[in-house]
């Protein structure tokens, strides 16, 4: 079997400090094999000189080099990483680096929120005949990091984290628990049990997909109910996890058709599992409810929406300042502290985290078939809940739902550490609705976010 | 029951340490708090940390914990004290090929648990066996030794998930913990020491608090109240009974049908003990760790090859609850449980462990069998498992020094291992079938049998195929390069025993280098064995191993050596052709293998293992066969071997479940109650036909 990632990872590992306590700058670069390492290629052969700081990696493509690849050398003990390709309209793959670009805007935020300085992230396109700006990208960066010096707020994850019950101070965390409203239950004679018992005896659906109460402290429980005569141990929580989650389950999905209890979290979650040709929509019944738990009629999961929409308030777009409680009002604290202030919040947060991946099992959209934290070969961060894998889990799973996050809370609700995940989900709400005026769940027709591109799409923070 | 190592109390209060009970206000509460943190030890003590929410938290000041006392139950379990989500096992420095091993620090501070609830006071006490199981996990037993409960006790429970009263857990905590705090009617505690650390603990107590104690009688009815105000919900030997009888019932994959596969349920839990041992490097500078690991995740069992033992969400909570309640006492006479029902509690998407015992008490049969382990062996009998003799830490390994390596076939390698201190070397022994933990260091460890025998000494041998993180790791090293060993470990082939019999080894692929030891040893003692018949197959002649000690063996009289190579197939892809594999390979008659006429000039034959095995004809009297190699061989050799006479007691074979620890302690190798890693990996037909069937 080929070794693929050894070179990524030995340059990697050659990144971290030879000599700690060095002043030196370690700077990780990935480049696209077609346009910067050429262009990097140029700068030798024309025998311009640059500072030596920099471990340059070659990619096929700027849409090639992963997040995780920069988070990975973070953590590896960079203290500035650049990624370079080709200037817009020169991809060799014709629009990788567009698609990258979009990562970068997001990652950027991301980022911003946990505050990371975003000076040690330097992104930028450098052409095959671009020598010259390559040698200047370099030393400009190199200048500026060794003005920063080492990145020590990283490079202390490992060391500042204390495996033990880690809080010493005893502050909450800042953010209100979820209410904790109790389950409605659904009478057999109300139209929802009329029309539940109805699909089922007809045959219209095989099976609903619904909230039982469990027995010992009457929590909701997500059941798959076959029997026309267990529906009457259905209740509509109004909270309470996400039954399009369900749909992971390969012996969910050979169901069809299936009918769903839909809330706006459901209807919401199944229009993007469509987008992602993860349901098909013509296989689902969603049995639309408010959030009252009042039967709105049946329909496909974007027509449960819409009907939703016109039963309940609409939600508004996550504008900055646009709501002043709960979530939105949490985000807005949070980012008006120091970037500082804001990474000693998330590096308390990761503290607390013991890699139990409730937050990831409660997700209708954490549906990757392995997760990248799971995999080992190579082995991408640590699986061990301290300083370095959790702060790396915390960002991978926003990344990879950014874009895709409905904000249904699933995650921050089954999270036993009482970590505010919300509130990174928030942010890159935030930042999507900002940059790409787009709002995930809203229209199964619509491209998924983060494999869409616009060749407008902001660029000024790219050299 | 804990022994705390501290000599930090000041002298004025040893003098006082007489004290083993007192009345002490509330604010007596928090000057004494403050007496013992001035003792510099660590307290960890429940803190209502938002509404609603309260959680063990360490204490720097003291009013928290005043106000968190009684506040309902901690989020999660202290189990950090005793058993950290990550602990650091070993220290690793790698200098270019030069890697060098040191253990962590292995002093734990002084802590007192303070206000923890009897059912989480009762957790440490549940694990000491585990964790002491033949070899002494010193991680564990330090800090436990180190660790002190002030108990409070419970007047009622917390709410309706409390179940500590059926699993025999006092809610009054009358005999538990140094210190047991009584909340009484006035609001002040009664304090009672109930060990000498807790008349330690008293004895830090200022003067000026002296209040009346409670009546005795009045003490002793108000306790009758509180443990019957916890109503006991099941009877656990009925439920152990119960869990016996309904391993294969559908009721499991309703039970775990909301189950998301996370780990939340182990995490909170304070008995969970389960763990994975993992290594990071950063830069020259890397760690071997404890994390927790928990059998509700997919990843737990799933061995490199993508075989998982327990696949699905169903038979991982079966797993769970089956080791609590009926694995566990069966291995140590204790439940794994104190029944705070925090995993109830907690669950993401609302298991409920307690409706799922009260249904199985309902379940259990009327008449209950004695508890019975399903193999009644004496484990690892006679042998401790091997360590460094420097150090206390059992997950440190021997360094060994690649002396030779070999390509056996495509990804297959062997290495020979001398240990790096000759000292050490000269020492060990194992016996055959016995394994070992090779170590890649900085990315892990594997579970391979020990491929040489012990009659070869002063260096051990393994072969492996290069498949996952670890293997690829161990197939990057050259000659010359470090590796770390642990071991041996498991239980062996009984070679003494079979002295006098015919053996018949069958392996097919990488099936053979666990028989190669035993073959190796009994070629080295072979006039003590009858006649030795080997039959080895795989998929084709270059995936058989070991090919120069193949050709020698072919050449002797006193074995009888017959290899295969899987069938071609037909040209149309559908079944197998007639025709020999590769040349040189004589097809058998595949549809009546019996039948086929063996000779002693044609060793090489086409044919799947189990049909060379019927081909070969052994004898079954006075025979033992020994059999190693993928599932599906074993399983149609041994009806083979059956056809032949082969009695179920008289097939041996060795298990390859994932392991972590080999030493019985990560709770990852189990079938039912048996570990393979101490009670196997050497198991006969008729003791696998008894084991639950979870692999």
């Amino acid at each position: 079997m080929a070794e693929v990632h050894l070179p990524l990872q030995d340059s990697l590992q050659a990144a971290s400090p030879a000599v700690p306590g060095s002043l030196e700058p370690r700077l990780v670069a990935f480049v696209c094999r077609w346009c910067t390492y050429a262009g990097a290629d140029l700068a030798g052969t024309s025998r311009m000189t640059y500072p030596p700081n920099v471990r340059t990696l070659m990619l096929p493509c700027t849409g090639r080099i992963d997040v995780a690849f920069i988070l990975r050398a973070f953590l590896e003990g960079a203290d500035g990483v650049l990624v370079s390709g080709c200037h817009p309209g020169d991809c060799h793959y014709t629009a990788g680096n567009y698609r990258a670009r979009r990562r970068w805007i997001l990652l950027r935020d991301l980022l911003d929120t946990i505050g990371v300085d975003l000076r040690r992230l330097q992104l930028a396109w450098i052409s095959a005949a671009e020598g010259a700006k390559w040698v200047k990208t370099i030393q400009n960066f190199t200048d500026e990091m060794r003005q920063l010096g080492r990145y020590e707020p990283m490079q202390r994850l490992a060391a500042d984290f204390t495996p033990e019950l880690a809080l010493a101070d005893g502050q909450p965390n800042g953010y209100a628990a979820l209410p904790a409203a109790a389950p409605v239950a659904v009478h057999a004679d109300s139209p929802l049990g009329q029309a539940l018992a109805q699909a089922l005896q007809a045959g219209a659906v095989k099976a609903i997909l619904g909230w039982k109460k469990q027995a010992t402290l009457g929590r909701p429980q997500a059941a798959c109910i076959v029997d026309p005569q267990a529906l009457v141990e259905l209740v509509i929580p109004p909270r309470a996890g996400n039954l399009a989650r369900l749909f992971k389950h390969p012996e969910i999905r050979q169901i069809q058709p299936i009918g769903v209890i839909t809330r706006r979290a459901e209807a919401l979650a199944m229009n993007v599992l469509i987008q992602e040709k993860q349901l098909d929509p013509g296989r689902v019944v969603a049995f639309a409810v408010d959030g009252a738990g009042h039967f709105l009629g049946l329909a496909d999961p974007p027509g449960a929406l819409k009907k939703i929409e016109a039963a309940e308030a609409s939600v508004p777009p996550p504008d900055p300042g646009a709501s002043t409680t709960g979530l939105w009002a949490a985000l807005d604290r949070l980012m008006a502290q120091p970037r500082e202030e804001r990474w000693a919040f998330w590096m308390k947060q990761a503290q607390k985290c013991i890699r139990c991946y409730a937050c990831r099992g409660a997700c209708p959209l954490c549906n990757c078939h392995e997760c990248l934290m799971d995999k080992n070969v190579p082995q991408w961060f640590p699986t061990a809940a301290d300083g370095p894998g959790n702060f790396a889990w915390q960002l991978i799973r926003a990344f990879h739902l950014a874009g895709r996050c409905i904000g249904c809370g699933s995650c921050q609700e089954a999270c036993p550490a009482g970590i505010p995940l919300g509130l990174l989900d928030a942010a890159m709400m935030r930042s999507v609705w900002k940059h790409f005026g787009y709002r995930s769940g809203m229209d199964p027709a619509a491209a998924p976010l983060q494999s869409d591109f616009r060749t407008d799409d902001r660029a000024e923070f790219i050299l | 029951m804990t022994v705390l190592t501290v000599t930090t109390s000041r002298p004025d209060t040893a003098a006082a340490a007489a004290r083993t009970s007192t009345m002490l206000s509330r604010a007596g509460l928090d000057r004494w708090l403050s007496a013992l943190l001035a003792a510099e030890r660590r307290i960890l003590a429940p803190v209502e940390v938002a509404p609603g929410r309260t959680e063990y938290r360490q204490l720097a000041t003291v009013a928290p914990a005043a106000t968190g006392l009684g506040r309902g139950l901690p989020v999660m379990s202290p189990k950090q004290a005793w058993f950290p989500r990550t602990e650091p096992l070993l220290r690793i420095t790698r200098e270019g090929r030069a890697i060098s091993i040191a253990d962590p620090n292995l002093k734990f501070r002084p802590t007192i648990i303070f206000g923890a609830r009897p059912c989480d006071a009762a957790a440490p006490e549940i694990l000491a066996p585990l964790f002491g199981w033949d070899s002494h996990d010193v991680f564990f037993e330090q800090r436990r030794k180190n660790l002190a409960f002030v108990v409070l006790a419970c007047r009622q429970p917390v709410d309706a998930a409390c179940f500590c009263t059926s699993v025999g857990v006092d809610p009054t905590g009358e005999n538990c913990g140094d210190v047991l705090l009584t909340e009484w009617e006035d609001g002040r505690f009664w304090a009672e020491a109930h060990t000498p650390v807790g008349e330690e603990l008293l004895a830090v107590i200022p003067a000026d608090e002296a209040a009346a104690a409670p009546d005795p009688a009045v003490l002793a009815a108000r306790r009758k109240q509180w443990r019957a105000n916890a109503l006991r919900r099941f009877d656990s030997q009925r439920v152990a009974g119960a869990l016996r009888e309904h391993f294969d019932d559908p009721m499991w994959k309703d039970w775990a049908a909301a189950c998301v596969s996370c780990g939340t349920c182990a995490f909170v839990c304070p008995t969970c003990h389960c763990f994975d041992l993992q290594e990071q490097m950063h830069g020259s500078e890397g760690l071997r760790q404890k994390n927790w690991d928990a059998c509700t995740f997919g990843l737990f069992t799933r061995h490199t090859s993508g075989h998982n033992p327990r696949p699905d969400r169903a038979s991982r909570w079966r797993q769970r609850v089956n080791h609590k309640f009926r694995y566990y006492p069966e291995k140590f006479r204790r439940l794994l449980c104190t029944g705070c029902g925090r995993c109830i509690r907690q669950c993401p998407a609302g298991l409920d462990l307690l409706a799922n015992l009260v249904a199985l008490d309902a379940l259990a049969p009327a008449a209950l069998s004695v508890t019975a382990p399903a193999l009644d062996r004496a484990a690892a009998a006679g042998v401790a498992a091997g360590a460094p003799a420097n150090s206390p830490n059992i997950y440190r390994p021997y360094l060994m020094k690649i002396a030779a390596l070999r390509e056996e076939a495509p990804d297959v390698r062997t290495l020979r291992l001398e240990f790096a201190d000759p000292d050490e070397g000269g020492k060990f022994d194992f016996r055959v079938g016995q394994f070992g933990l090779y170590g890649a260091l900085g990315e892990g460890e594997s579970t391979f049998c020990i491929a040489s025998s012990p009659t070869q000494r002063g260096y051990i041998e393994c072969t492996f195929r290069a498949a996952g993180r670890v293997t690829r790791a161990l197939r990057r090293l050259d000659v010359g390069d470090t590796l770390g060993f642990r071991g041996p470990y498991g239980n062996s082939f009984p070679v003494e025993a079979w002295k006098g019999k015919n053996l018949l080894f069958v392996a097919g692929g990488i099936g053979l280098p666990p028989l190669r030891s035993v073959l190796a040893y009994c070629l080295d003692h072979r006039a003590d064995y009858g006649q030795i018949t080997v039959v080895y197959g795989a998929k084709t002649s270059a995936d058989l191993v070991y090919k120069e000690e193949l050709a020698t063996w072919e050449k002797r009289t006193d074995m009888d050596l017959r290899l295969c190579i899987d069938w071609k197939p037909n040209a149309n892809g559908r079944g197998l052709s007639q025709d020999a594999a590769e040349d040189g390979w004589r097809p058998i008659n595949r549809h009546d293998p019996a039948a086929t006429q063996l000779d002693s000039a044609q060793r090489r034959h086409t044919a799947f293992v189990p049909q060379l095995v019927a081909a070969v004809k052994p004898v079954a009297v006075n025979s033992v066969a020994i059999v190693c190699g993928p599932p599906v061989m074993i399983g149609f050799t041994i009806q083979s071997l059956r056809q032949s006479g082969f009695p179920d007691r008289d097939v041996f074979t060795t298990l390859e479940n994932r392991m972590k620890c080999g030493l019985g302690k990560c709770g990852r190798c189990n079938i039912g109650s048996v570990y393979v890693c101490k009670e196997g990996p050497v198991f006969t037909a008729e003791e696998i036909q008894r084991l639950p069937h979870d692999s």
